[in-house]
């Protein structure tokens, strides 16, 4: 799902804000800092992100480089993020395994084993079973037009809303927000008497009646409560009226 | 609730409440543009979405002969095409988000969009595809976070084909040559077509908002919505 092949899925987000007066060095230095930093088996880290080049995204000991990430107008870059991935239950089970050897090894009665044995060996265990296998990555391109004041954000779901937007304030400084179609409807040049009916602009419904009807039989059942006494059509209709919180500007619908 | 428990916490930025008030937008703007397309025929002029004349890298792969359109190309760059995609969701935005998810041909013609529609859905995502001239762009919609989905891009890449006659028509397809591009050049081509893509997207949505803040709204807009609906839903009473 990246920016260089295949289709393409991804979200804008709306740049406030320039690049700054030196961008190739100034960034350079602020990507550096904010390197990935590959995870190792021996740490207790869980996971680890970071910016790394779009061209090389596992190339992990790559400098940041401004050939790498600045193409005239564009500011390219990918967010990766690394996680172990253990299963808890092999991990479980691979403990158990472990700790029963020791017992029939050492002839230790099980009963002399506490809570913080059991623990260092499952730190142990966790190791060995990081070193045999691979963290599971997941990278986001990220297509900065500095021009247009946009980004393109190769992902979806919070990775992408809440991490990458995160890491690219800190980054690059200036503030962004998902491009979301509110957002546009701000940014259009309307002029200031539409700003205000846009400011006003409630959300309408094609079909009010069938609002109205959903409603009503929401308040029907609510007023029967558990006897079985029929509700009166002009209380419900009034109790949907108060529920709606029917808006005055609203037009006369001609159902 | 306790007199006790009450939200001490720091109201929205002005910002955010102003976009949070605003995200019915989506939803409206995805069921306008299904309708507006059908009766449009799913054919704009591009003069009217205000996109500039093709130039450049966007240009025509052929020109169009100056003594007319035999094949029609002229009048095909003047045009922005639309074709209803093969995947609907529609989400009602009350409490209960009851979610109609379609997906297959037909959903230009469609009684379940229709029956939602009338039961007070919006569509949440909708699949489209679009051509520009000689590019095909397919893509879907999604109203919550204004996204794209599943775009593909037409093919800018592969060098033109040899045309000399002798493909076998019961073998296999002629695989296409692609060029190894350096990576500035294969970026910058996807994101002029994206570009080109997020234009005609943009300017719709601009008409839409444009529409939604008239006067005409409800008796133009909302009126011809439900009266397609009401006329589609009778048409298949009317068949069953």
């Amino acid at each position: 799902m990246g920016a260089l092949n295949g289709s393409l899925s991804y979200i804008r987000f709306l740049i406030d804000g320039d690049l700054p007066k030196n961008p190739g060095a100034t960034l350079e230095k602020s990507l550096e800092s904010r390197r990935f930093t590959p995870l190792s088996p021996s740490q207790d880290t869980a996971e680890s992100a970071g910016w790394v080049a779009t061209e090389a995204p596992f190339d992990d000991g790559r400098p940041l480089t401004r050939d790498l990430f600045l193409f005239g107008d564009l500011v390219v870059v990918t967010y990766r993020e690394d996680k172990w991935a253990v299963p808890r239950p092999l991990l479980k089970r691979e403990t158990a395994r472990r700790i029963q050897k020791i017992i029939d090894e050492e002839k230790k009665d099980p009963d002399s084993i506490g809570k913080a044995f059991v623990k260092a060996v499952e730190a142990a265990v966790l190791v060995e079973l990081k070193q045999r296998t691979f963290p599971r990555s997941k990278l986001v391109d990220v297509v900065w037009d500095t021009k247009r004041r946009e980004a393109r954000v190769f992902g979806r779901g919070t990775i992408v809303t809440e991490r990458v937007a995160s890491l690219f304030e800190r980054t690059f400084g200036p503030r962004v927000d998902v491009g979301v179609y509110a957002a546009r409807a701000w940014s259009l040049d309307l002029g200031s008497r539409a700003q205000g009916v846009l400011e006003r602009l409630s959300p309408g419904w094609l079909f009010p009646d069938a609002l109205q009807n959903a409603i009503e039989d929401e308040a029907r059942e609510r007023l029967s409560g558990d006897d079985d006494e029929p509700v009166p059509a002009k209380a419900t209709k009034a109790k949907a009226k108060e529920a709606s919180g029917a808006d005055d500007d609203a037009p006369p619908w001609d159902n | 609730m306790r007199p006790d428990d009450q939200d001490k916490s720091a109201p929205a930025p002005e910002r955010v409440r102003k976009i949070a008030d605003k995200l019915f937008l989506g939803p409206e703007f995805l069921t306008w543009l299904y309708f507006t397309l059908l009766e449009e025929g799913l054919a704009l002029p591009r003069a009217e979405l205000g996109l500039p004349a093709p130039t450049g890298a966007m240009a025509p792969d052929k020109p169009a002969s100056s003594s007319g359109d035999a094949d029609g190309d002229g009048d095909d760059q003047d045009l922005v095409q639309f074709a209803i995609g093969k995947r609907a969701v529609l989400k009602t935005v009350d409490a209960g988000g009851a979610r109609v998810a379609l997906s297959g041909a037909g959903l230009d013609d469609n009684g379940e969009i229709l029956q939602a529609i009338r039961r007070g859905a919006f569509l949440d995502t909708l699949a489209l595809d679009m051509s520009l001239g000689h590019r095909v762009y397919s893509f879907t919609l999604r109203a919550d976070d204004g996204g794209f989905v599943g775009v593909k891009l037409p093919d800018l890449f592969s060098e033109p084909e040899d045309d000399d006659g002798l493909q076998d028509p019961l073998g296999p397809p002629k695989r296409k040559r692609r060029p190894k591009l350096p990576l500035e050049d294969i970026l910058a081509l996807r994101m002029l077509c994206l570009d080109e893509l997020e234009a005609v997207i943009d300017a719709l949505f601009a008409r839409f908002v444009t529409r939604r803040i008239a006067r005409a709204w409800h008796s133009e807009d909302v009126a011809g919505i439900r009266k397609a609906v009401a006329r589609g839903l009778k048409a298949r009473l009317v068949d069953a």
